[in-house]
C-alpha cells in the first residue's frame, strides 16, 4: 500500500454502500489533495438480466435496482413501455403514481438527513430524523405492505388503490410531521453549531454544477434549476403546483436545506393530489406483448433525474434497456467538492450527494 | 457472562435496502436494539457477529474473502436479506458469486426483501443467543 494514500472502504462502517476511496492528502496530512473512487462492487449485471425476462417480470427487476429509489425505477420503466405501446394511463393512476413517488421521496430525504446527523455525531438529531422517517415507513407498510419496495407501478397503471381510511392516514401522517420538518428547517437555518459544522464543506459552484451536469438536490443546492417534474412534467405533475427549491452556496449545508424544504413541497404535492384524486380505473387490462419500438423516459427521483432507454422488437422481452441514474452524474462532482476539505469529512461529503451506488453500478 | 457483542457488517453488493433497514433497526429506539448490548465495530478481527448483505458480486468477492480471513474463528454469521441467502432475483446473473454459504458457514438467515426491522431484530436476538452459547460452551 502506498503510504501517502488513505484508504476508506469498501466495508467501512461510515459507508452505507461498498465504495473504495483512495485519498491523497495535502502536505499537512489532514486535508484532501485528490480523491479516486474505485467502483463496481454492486454490479449485479441487471442490464443483462432484464433482457432475459419479459416486460412484466422486469417490473420486479427494476424495483430491486436500488431500495431507496425503488419506486422511480419501475415508474420510469413503465413510462418507457407505455410510450412504445402508446398507452394512455387512467387519470386516477397518474395521481396515484405521484402519491407513491412523493411519499418515497420524503422517506428518502429523511434517511439521507438522518445519515448526515449520524456522520456529524449528532445522535439526538439523527434519532429525531429517523423517527420522523419511521412514520412514513409505517405509512408505506400500511399502503403497500413493504417499507422499501412498494411495487406500486405496473404497465398501464398502478397496483394499489387508496380508500378513505388510507387517505385519512396519509393526511394524518403529513399533518403530524409537518411541524417536525419545520423544526428541522429552523435548526438548519439558525443553529450556529450545526451551521458552522456544515457551511463551506464540499462546495460545488454554480459554474461547476453546470459544467458537470449534476442533477437533483445537488444541482439545486448550487442554484441550477433542473427539476424534471417542472421541466418536463409527467404523470399528474402538470396539474399540481409546487416550488423548485434552490440554494446558492452549493455546500453540504445547502444540500441538506434543499432536501428539507423539498419535504415540505412533497407534502404540498401530496395534499393537492389527494384532494384532486379522480375517480375511475387504476389500471388498464394487462398487456404482455409490446410492439416494436424505442423510447426514452425521465423522472425526478429523490436523487435527481433518472433516464430510461428501452428498445423492444415485438417479442415479450426487451431487446435493450439502459438507464442513466442520478448518482452517475453526481459522483464525478465529488472530485471537485472534496479537495482541500478535511479527510475526516470524506464520508460526510459523499453522503451529501445522497449516493446510490447500487443504482449506478446495477 | 457476555456484556458486549461486536457486530461487523459486510455489504457484498446489496441494493442498500437491507443496509438501510438494518441501520433503522439499530438507530431507532422503538425496535429495542439497545437492549441487545451490541456495538458496531469497524475492525473485522473484533467481530463476534458478522452480518452480510448483498448477493456477493464478482467484484466484491476478493474483498469478501480477504475480510472473512481476518474474522476470528469463533463467530456467528448472519445472512441478511434474500440476496446472500439464495441470490434472490439476481441469482442467474454472470456477476453473482453467491449464495453466502459457498464462502462461510451461515448460522442465521434473516429472509425478506428487505426484512422488516422486527425480523432483523429477531434474527439478531437469535445470533446473540448463539454467540452466548458459543462463548459459554
Amino acid at each position: 500500500m502506498d503510504k501517502t494514500k488513505v484508504i476508506l472502504g469498501p466495508f467501512d462502517v461510515a459507508l452505507e454502500e461498498p465504495v473504495y476511496f483512495k485519498i491523497e492528502p495535502n502536505e499537512d496530512g489532514k486535508t484532501i489533495k485528490s480523491v479516486d473512487m474505485i467502483n463496481g462492487f454492486v454490479h449485479r449485471g441487471i442490464e443483462s438480466i432484464v433482457l432475459q425476462r419479459n416486460f412484466l417480470q422486469n417490473l420486479i427487476i427494476t424495483e430491486k435496482v436500488c431500495a431507496l429509489c425503488s419506486n422511480n425505477h419501475p415508474f420510469t420503466y413503465c413510462m418507457a413501455v407505455e410510450k412504445i405501446a402508446n398507452i394512455t394511463l387512467p387519470e386516477r393512476a397518474k395521481y396515484l403514481r405521484v402519491i407513491a413517488d412523493e411519499i418515497k421521496r420524503i422517506a428518502s430525504h429523511l434517511f439521507n438527513l438522518g445519515m448526515l446527523a449520524h456522520l456529524i455525531h449528532n445522535k439526538f438529531l439523527m434519532t429525531q430524523l429517523l423517527e420522523t422517517r419511521e412514520d412514513f415507513q409505517d405509512l408505506k407498510e400500511a399502503i403497500w405492505g413493504n417499507r422499501m419496495d412498494l411495487s406500486a407501478n405496473t404497465i398501464g397503471g398502478v397496483k394499489f388503490d387508496l380508500d378513505k381510511t388510507l387517505i385519512a392516514s396519509i393526511k394524518e401522517t403529513l399533518d403530524k410531521n409537518r411541524s417536525e420538518v419545520e423544526a428541522f428547517i429552523a435548526l438548519f437555518e439558525t443553529d450556529t453549531t450545526l451551521i458552522n459544522r456544515l457551511r463551506g464543506v464540499g462546495t460545488l459552484s454554480y459554474e461547476d454544477a453546470l459544467k458537470l451536469g449534476v442533477v437533483g438536490p445537488v444541482a439545486r443546492a448550487s442554484g441550477v434549476n433542473n427539476d424534471v417534474r417542472k421541466r418536463a412534467p409527467y404523470a399528474a405533475y402538470e396539474h399540481l403546483s409546487f416550488d423548485v427549491i434552490l440554494q446558492k452556496d452549493g455546500d453540504v449545508l445547502s444540500r441538506a436545506k434543499v432536501r428539507l424544504y423539498e419535504i415540505l413541497e412533497s407534502m404540498k404535492l401530496l395534499h393537492q393530489a389527494l384532494a384532486a384524486l379522480p375517480t375511475g380505473d387504476i389500471v388498464l387490462p394487462t398487456r404482455t406483448l409490446i410492439p416494436e419500438g424505442e423510447a426514452t423516459s425521465r423522472t425526478e427521483a429523490p436523487r435527481g433525474e433518472l433516464v430510461y432507454y428501452l428498445k423492444s422488437n415485438g417479442t415479450q422481452k426487451p431487446e435493450r434497456m439502459k438507464w442513466r441514474v442520478p448518482t452517475y452524474m453526481n459522483w464525478e462532482a465529488l472530485k471537485v467538492m472534496m479537495p482541500n476539505n478535511s479527510i475526516d469529512d470524506v464520508a460526510l461529503i459523499f453522503n451529501s450527494i445522497d449516493p446510490c451506488i447500487s443504482c449506478t453500478e446495477r | 457472562m457476555v456484556d458486549n457483542i461486536n457486530v461487523y457488517r459486510i455489504n457484498a453488493g446489496s441494493c442498500n435496502g437491507c443496509d438501510v433497514e438494518l441501520l433503522a433497526s439499530i438507530l431507532v429506539p422503538k425496535f429495542g436494539f439497545d437492549s441487545l448490548q451490541c456495538t458496531y465495530t469497524n475492525t473485522p478481527e473484533e467481530a463476534n457477529i458478522v452480518i452480510v448483505t448483498g448477493s456477493i458480486t464478482t467484484r466484491s468477492k476478493p474483498f469478501l474473502e480477504a475480510t472473512l480471513k481476518r474474522l476470528p474463528t469463533q463467530k456467528v454469521v448472519v445472512a441478511m436479506g434474500i440476496c446472500p441467502i439464495s441470490g434472490g432475483v439476481f441469482r442467474d446473473s454472470y456477476s453473482i458469486e453467491g449464495p453466502l454459504d459457498r464462502f462461510v458457514d451461515v448460522d442465521v438467515n434473516i429472509a425478506g426483501c428487505p426484512p422488516t426491522p422486527q425480523g432483523i431484530v429477531e434474527g439478531l436476538i437469535k445470533a446473540c443467543t448463539l454467540w452466548k452459547e458459543k462463548v459459554s460452551a
